[in-house]
């Protein structure tokens, strides 16, 4: 660690403790950045605002962060000089099953809220099952859990959220409603904005009614063509799954189905489905690890996303489980134990015009002329003192 | 208006395009908000994208303001030129681009007619699901201006959870096209923030929506209510429907005077008469779903006072009973010449309070009050029945609108689900948001529109925006 490094960490402890700031390596492997940074856990409001005004009267640039387990997806900020994660920014603020909201602190495990709210006798969505994913960077991410084919993704489920922009300002769009259409909705530009606009402090997000049962479903296939064919029959379908999946890896290559709902729903969609698909195995969750490469597609494209995948995972012999959503049109390939490291990602093959590729994630991408000038010009809307990295 | 504008102008869009003439102009000075007008200087109808663009850019040159319009519809005023300028309509822009039946998408033009757009993918099974009661006549540009709703946004959301994409001409005429279809945004969802941003960032010409399969079985459902206490049981009928998580795809209520409303015009749905209030149902999905929910739903309404429960035996009593509740506002003309239709949100919990305490503002004014409402969302349409002629009349029904939205501000709700703030509400903004959120709303909206050109006057105050100057650093980067 550089001195001037120890420095600022000094500085940062000064504010959040001794214990709430210290080096943290949330890069992918082989970058050539400095393997370090470190990274301040305000445990409230205050202190984040007083790491904004530090940040702001030393020209620092600061990375918002959770628990910091998406970062190594994504092209490193190399402007950051310190992280600020609110992961002590933790808990519920307000769940109300009857309104159909729960408002949270950013840093809440996205899995406490899951279950808080299942005891509630509601259903929380993106069901994201990783222990260490938070709320704010579940929506910095724009992150996709398995239940999304019938929920939609994150942004639908968001319904307003308050962010610091810079230690005296704070910026709140929506609000605890299921409905409201009052102000700009500022909270759809933080959401897989990947922390650029601002530290998000609080979100909320709508509730669903709980399902009366969940059953999952698996059955071997000869390769992903003919899961997808399966898949498609099932999509085409009248029922309404939670998810359907194709898996394949090393072990082989498998459909999964997600059903849920009331109990006679569910009982003839699995007489539907046994038409369409001959018999079904009933089956555990799918486990799996996170995705370390994903590729988003139209549904008319799923099998070359698949494809793309696929190559990509031979050419970098990785052990990685390829996945893919068919309803949503994503592919991706899912880890146990390392990510993807830089220098592999030089290595992938070039990607089709149909695709594009979502991980890792490069914020600093180029976007058509007109977009990125709108673009650069919202960031600096909201973070006119060019805080954040 | 300037002679040589308006002959450059003749001369990009042809001379039939370029409405300068007063009598012409007449129909473009109001939308829906009727108690207000502002009269139109220049309207111009381009019928594209190139079109609009370059109108947008001759407008710039001349530091012009425009003011963006659909059908005029809208219910807050946000298609009125208060600031003058001109209105571009985008009447002409009307085509079906292309529906896309494998990856669920279409294509249109932003003046395309709500209604038209399910009409145009009918054939593959498939439709547009935001409904607000004037789709038969508003545009999806307008829709996705005001992120508008529906009945059935209970299920399937408001007018932002079906845009993925659009083609959107920038105040200096410049086009930013952003209709490719895609699952997620790739780098700031701009297509997000703009829906809902009222014309003020702007104009939209062509639209990427999402369709919907349609469902196998549809039923609707009718619950009849009477005596003093219907309107309350019905709203008690609705919370415990929500609280067991039965999932209708849209819950609404009719109260008495807006039932006697309806039922004495040409959208009579066979309301009863002597209802207090009426809840109107509808439950979709396969057979054996919508079997269920109904019967689960006939029983609940039952033990909530029903006197009549009525499911809809065919196509066509469907279609009447929604005829009634989409032609309510219409149907309110036998009233009273002019209709106030307010639009505020509480948390659905708060249903019960907040109709008797808008009954209870509509009293103290000594205003005719006919409620409907989007009760799943907790979304109230308390519609004062008035004569704008009346100068003193009007005058209570501004009060009493006021009061009705501080009072559901003030029980957690919003000033608006689905018609936006547009000039009517923002009075009242400063209750929900501070100035600090405003500030940074400001500052969004002059990223998109730096001359403040765009619709003035409408969705957000400006006056504290731009107090807090770029930094140095900040500068840097733009350059």
């Amino acid at each position: 660690m550089s001195d001037s490094q120890e420095h600022l960490e000094r500085r940062l402890q000064g504010i959040v403790g001794a214990d709430n700031a210290s080096a943290c390596q949330p890069w992918l492997p082989g970058t050539s950045l400095p393997a370090e940074i470190t990274q301040a856990r305000p445990a409230g409001e205050e202190q984040a605002r007083e790491l904004l005004r530090l940040a702001a009267a030393d020209g620092l640039r600061v990375l918002p962060c959770g628990a910091g387990s998406k970062l190594g997806l994504e092209v490193p900020r190399e402007k950051a000089s310190f992280a600020i994660s609110t992961e002590r920014l933790s808990g519920i603020i307000a769940l109300e099953p009857a309104d159909g909201t729960l408002t949270a602190w950013a840093g809440t495990p996205m899995v406490d809220l899951v279950h808080a709210v299942a005891s509630a006798g509601r259903r929380l969505t993106p069901n994201i099952t990783s222990t260490r994913a938070t709320l704010g960077g579940a929506i910095a991410t724009a992150e996709t859990g398995a239940d999304r084919l019938r929920y939609g993704p994150l942004r639908d489920q968001l319904l307003g959220m308050r962010a610091l922009l810079s230690a005296e300002i704070s910026s709140k769009s929506g609000g605890r409603l299921v409905k409201n259409v009052a102000g700009y909705d500022l909270h759809r530009a933080h959401c897989g904005g990947r922390g650029r606009l601002g530290l998000i402090l609080e979100a909320t997000l709508r509730l669903h009614p709980s399902l009366a049962i969940e059953q999952h479903f698996t059955q071997a296939v000869d390769n992903v063509r003919q899961g997808l064919a399966l898949a498609e029959s099932v999509l085409a379908s009248t029922g309404r799954p939670l998810g359907v999946r194709i898996l394949a890896s090393k072990e082989g290559t498998s459909l999964h189905i997600h059903l849920g709902g009331r109990e006679d729903v569910v009982e003839q969609e699995k007489a539907q489905l046994a038409i369409s698909c001959g018999a079904l195995e009933p089956s555990k969750p799918i486990q799996l690890g996170q995705p370390m490469l994903s590729v988003q597609s139209l549904r008319s494209s799923a099998l070359k996303a698949a494809e793309w995948v696929a190559d990509a995972r031979a050419k970098l012999s990785l052990d990685a489980t390829l996945v893919l959503d068919p309803g949503i049109a994503v592919a991706s390939l899912a880890h146990e134990s390392a990510p993807i490291s830089r220098l592999q990602i030089a290595q992938l093959p070039p990607c089709p015009s149909q695709l594009q590729v979502v991980l890792p994630s490069d914020p600093m991408r180029e976007a058509a002329p007109g977009v990125a000038q709108l673009e650069a010009a919202v960031q600096r809307a909201l973070d006119p003192l060019g805080i954040f990295a | 208006m300037d002679r040589a504008l308006i002959t450059e102008l003749q001369k990009l869009i042809g001379k039939d395009a370029v409405v300068s003439d007063t009598t012409r102009l007449l129909s473009y000075e109001s939308d829906a908000l009727a108690m207000c007008s502002a009269p139109a200087e220049l309207v111009l109808l381009p019928r594209d994208t190139q079109e609009t663009a370059g109108c947008m850019k001759v407008l710039a040159r001349y530091g012009i303001p425009i003011v963006p319009r659909g059908a005029g519809t809208g219910l807050t005023g946000g298609a009125l030129p208060i600031a003058g300028g001109a209105v571009i309509a985008t009447s002409r822009m009307r085509k079906v681009f292309e529906v896309n039946p494998v990856d669920g998408f279409a294509r249109v033009g932003a003046g395309l007619i709500n209604v038209a757009l399910t009409h145009a993918c009918k054939s593959h099974n498939l439709f547009y699901a935001p409904d607000p009661s004037s789709q038969k006549a508003c545009t999806i540009g307008g829709n996705v201006a005001n992120n508008s709703g529906g009945p059935h946004g209970f299920k399937y959301g408001s007018t932002t959870q079906h845009i993925l994409g659009l083609v959107v001409v920038t105040p200096d005429g410049d086009i930013i096209d952003m209709s490719a279809a895609r699952v997620d945004p790739v780098g700031l969802d701009l297509v997000g923030l703009f829906v809902g941003s009222e014309g003020t960032f702007g104009l939209a010409t062509e639209v990427t929506v999402k369709l919907e399969p349609c469902p196998e079985v549809v039923e609707t459902l009718l619950a009849v209510y009477t005596g003093e206490d219907g309107l309350n049981q019905a709203c008690d009928a609705v919370s415990e429907i929500i609280a067991l998580g039965l999932e209708p795809s849209a819950i609404e209520i009719l109260d008495s005077l807006t039932i006697e409303a309806v039922e004495d015009s040409l959208y009579s749905a066979g309301y009863p008469r002597d209802a207090s209030a009426v809840l109107l149902l509808e439950v979709e999905g396969t057979a054996t779903e919508v079997r269920g929910t109904c019967d689960d739903i006939e029983a609940l309404v039952k033990r909530f006072g029903a006197v009549e429960f009525r499911r809809a035996q065919d196509e066509a009593e469907r279609a009447k009973l929604w005829e009634g509740r989409k032609g309510a506002f219409g149907a309110m003309g036998r009233i009273a010449p002019d209709l106030y239709v307010a639009d505020a949100v509480v948390p659905r919990t708060k249903l019960r309070e907040m109709v008797r305490a808008t009954v209870a503002i509509a009293e103290k004014y000594n205003l005719k009050l006919a409620t409907v409402f989007h009760a799943g969302d907790g979304n109230l349409h308390p519609n004062i029945c008035y004569d704008r002629r009346n100068k003193e009349e009007t005058a209570r029904v501004v009060k009493a609108g006021a009061e009705i939205l501080k009072a559901c501000v003030a029980a957690g709700g919003s000033l608006t689900g689905e018609h936006g703030i547009g000039i009517e509400k923002l009075d009242e903004i400063g209750l929900l948001f501070t100035d600090d959120d405003l500030e940074a709303m400001g500052r969004v909206r002059r990223a998109w529109d730096p001359t403040l050109r765009m619709n003035p006057g409408k969705a957000i105050p400006l006056r504290a925006c731009g107090e807090l100057g770029d930094s140095p650093r900040g500068d840097e980067e733009s350059s």
